[in-house]
């Protein structure tokens, strides 16, 4: 009777934020599955016709699936690629380091702070090709100036770098936090058996940080995946632009959900990212954990 | 004692959100207090203020109206309504206030506020009545310069290269010659200050203005398709390309006009006229002047188009107490006086005829002096519409078209096309969605 009532408390107090959960979290998946397969007519929503797959199967001939699910993907292997590894090298200097490591870790964190709005503004101003600070930089050095987001070719990389510059600091704490918690004991054994720098890294540090690298993998691709105010900021008043260099999945399902209120279509859009994100994520579990676990 | 801490935060947690759900209850007994979501223009909403303070709340001293300045109204508004949030009143551009009409978002104004449809048609300007829906009323509109005029201008930019300024450009020619001067260029050619800026979000309206001026049309109304692969939709497109490419007065460097005017990029743009006074108030270092575009190439006279008029309106779903509130606000912004008042604010074109008088004292030496060149061209201006979805043919296809274009995305050629199949697309969608929405029937004037 006793372990009857110890198995019941727990639930009492999880209720809240299961309701909320499922409130604000599970209803609105199910709800935006639903409309997928609907033209949804918000005015009155018994007037929404049933399309079945009509709504998906319409991205194989919709230039703006197309380009903007090319560009997401740009967007997050590039992210991902290079958040990671500037966070994990930035992560390991650090750790050596004896002095300055809380300045240099505060240095690298402040940007995660920064609201993306006030970022974008000021990079805006850092990327302007005539008189942005970069263009000066260069052409004190004799290079010629760049476009930045003024080009197609490089306005989204150009974003990517802002968000990444973003978001080192944060993957870079991680990081730190997992190597400093290697015992030494690790490195100093393998030295004594004549491990160089490198293989310490790949024999040592690269596989204890397994599972973190598996945990920075996951919310980096889901936080590139889901990126959207940057992008926004940097390019309004054309958003995805120049042309649409810079259009990603979410600036499509906002464009399609509120500014052409084809919430059908926008509904569609938001699954297609969600399975992606869904299927990514389990493929990590299952391939990346076990090679890196110990 | 664990459990009956975990209780007792779990108490209080409950208490909390309750007890602020309490005190968020509006107490009885009090004034009607309407919101109202206006454009972020301080012209329109010194106008809106005033016409409070002198007309209305003297006459409805227990109604109180807040005027709340909203960026990105339009996303605003839609979701809003989606959501059932909406406040009483709302500020809307003509191509978005017929649609929110036709999908039955908006309260119909006449009789209540507006006596009828066809008293519209008779004191206000065609572009009132024709952004109607179903021969009724649903936007009160307030005094908007036209907004394809024309060019604003640097105008200490023009003096400083020994430029007059003129009222209104003769030709293209001339136009072209007064951005040449005013283009500024660095050691490798590249432009640092352009002469004429192009890129602005309204241009394509002054593109289909200038495709008419030739004698074309980009519309059928009996197919209700359109079609811009035309000799004069190249041309008209041509003459924003060959700004940038061939005769390198302007840049795809520059920020758009907006930012470029203010910015000091450029001298002069293609932008909606009421720059030329709200940079008073905004830039007061800067001085502007509006001069009125020439007739494209070979038309003997500009023609304008006035899609782009700002209204007021009313969304559905409003208790019966803030719906008649608001209908108050509206009867009194729909008189001459309180647009007397708000044509004193954001000088322009009042949607009244009688107080478009070009020998008015307004007109000849107030502050409507800047676009008074304008009224001329009134009866003979155009409307290119009204469509369902306006709004995302004319900002969400032709316009990043057009910006495609400019940056070379695509040809002159290729983009008229896309333009024109995506344009289609878009429409036919559009009238799937809502079979009831009535033809459209442009007025080509010729």
């Amino acid at each position: 009777m006793k372990e009857h009532k110890r198995n019941f408390f727990p639930w009492i107090v999880l209720i809240p934020i299961l309701t909320w959960y499922g409130i604000f979290v599970f209803y609105p998946v199910l709800r935006n599955f639903f409309m997928s397969f609907y033209l949804w007519n918000i005015t009155d929503p018994s007037q929404s016709k049933f399309v079945g797959l009509g709504n998906y199967l319409n991205f194989r001939n919709d230039a703006r699936f197309i380009i903007s699910f090319k560009n997401t993907w740009i967007y997050v292997i590039t992210k991902t690629a290079l958040s990671i590894s500037i966070s994990l090298i930035t992560a390991l200097f650090l750790a050596k380091l004896s002095k300055g490591r809380n300045i240099f870790l505060f240095c690298f964190l402040l940007p995660y702070f920064m609201s993306a709005a006030a970022m974008g503004i000021l990079w805006r101003w850092l990327y302007q090709p005539s008189f942005g600070l970069f263009n000066n930089f260069f052409l004190a050095l004799s290079l010629p100036p760049q476009k930045f987001l003024n080009s197609p070719g490089q306005a989204l990389y150009s974003i990517i770098m802002v968000d990444i510059w973003r978001s080192v600091g944060f993957g870079t704490v991680i990081f730190m936090a997992a190597r400093l918690n290697i015992p030494e004991i690790y490195y100093e054994a393998a030295r004594i058996d004549g491990a160089n720098h490198w293989k310490l890294f790949l024999r040592i540090t690269l596989p204890l940080l397994g599972n973190t690298c598996l945990f920075m993998l996951i919310i980096t691709i889901i936080g590139a995946f889901q990126v959207f105010d940057v992008v926004m900021v940097m390019t309004i008043p054309q958003l995805g632009g120049p042309g649409r260099s810079t259009y990603i999945l979410s600036l499509l399902v906002y464009n399609q959900g509120i500014n052409r209120v084809r919430m059908g279509s926008a509904a569609a859009v938001a699954m297609v990212m969600f399975v992606i994100m869904i299927i990514l994520t389990m493929f990590q579990f299952r391939i990346l954990r076990r090679r890196w676990s110990y | 004692m664990k459990k009956i801490r975990w209780l007792a935060c779990l108490i209080t947690l409950l208490f909390t959100i309750g007890g602020g759900m309490l005190v968020n209850k509006p107490a009885t007994g009090q004034d009607t207090t309407i919101h109202f979501w206006a454009h972020t223009l301080t012209l329109h909403i010194n106008g809106y203020e005033r016409v409070l303070e002198e007309l209305f709340y003297p006459k409805y001293p227990d109604i109180k109206i807040l005027v709340e300045p909203q960026p990105s109204l339009s996303m605003k508004i839609k979701t809003g309504l989606a959501s059932g949030a909406v406040p009483a009143l709302v500020s809307v551009h003509g191509t978005l206030g017929y649609e929110l009409a036709l999908k039955g978002q908006l309260e119909r104004l006449d009789p209540d506020v507006v006596a009828s449809y066809e008293w519209v048609k008779e004191n206000l300007w065609p572009e009132n009545y024709k952004q109607g829906y179903d021969e009724h009323i649903y936007l009160v509109g307030i005094p908007d310069p036209i907004g394809d005029t024309g060019i604003i201008a640097n105008v200490d930019m023009l003096k400083e290269v020994g430029l007059d300024v003129p009222t209104k450009f003769k030709d293209m020619d001339e136009t072209l010659m007064y951005a040449e001067k005013l283009t500024k260029y660095d050691s490798r050619d590249n432009v640092i200050r352009g002469g004429l800026n192009v890129r602005e979000g309204n241009n394509p309206v002054m593109f289909w203005s200038w495709i008419v001026e030739q004698g074309g049309k980009f519309f059928d109304n009996d197919t209700q398709e359109f079609n811009f692969n035309t000799p004069e939709a190249k041309k008209a497109m041509g003459w924003f390309y060959d700004l940038v490419y061939k005769y390198k007065v302007t840049s795809t460097d520059l920020p758009s006009a907006f930012l470029a005017l203010s910015q000091q990029l450029s001298a002069m743009a293609y932008m909606w006229p009421e720059y030329a006074y709200f940079s008073k108030t905004v830039y007061p270092e800067l001085n502007f002047a509006l001069i009125i575009r020439s007739p494209f190439y070979t038309a003997k006279a500009p023609m304008f188009c006035h899609t782009d008029t700002w209204n007021i309106a009313v969304p559905k779903g409003l208790s019966e107490e803030k719906r008649e509130a608001a209908f108050e606000y509206l009867r009194i912004i729909n008189t001459v006086e309180a647009q007397k008042i708000l044509l004193e604010e954001n000088p322009g074109i009042s949607p009244w005829k009688v107080l478009a008088d070009p020998n008015s004292d307004f007109y000849l030496k107030g502050k409507g002096m800047f676009v008074r060149e304008t009224l001329q061209y009134l009866a003979n201006a155009r409307y290119y519409g009204p469509f369902g979805n306006g709004d995302v043919l004319q900002y969400d296809i032709c316009w990043p078209i057009m910006e495609d274009i400019l940056i070379e995305t695509l040809t002159v050629e290729e983009g008229l096309k896309q333009m024109t199949e995506e344009m289609n697309s878009e429409l036919r969608e559009f009238r799937e969605k809502y079979p009831y929405v009535p033809k459209t029937v442009i007025d080509w004037g010729f």
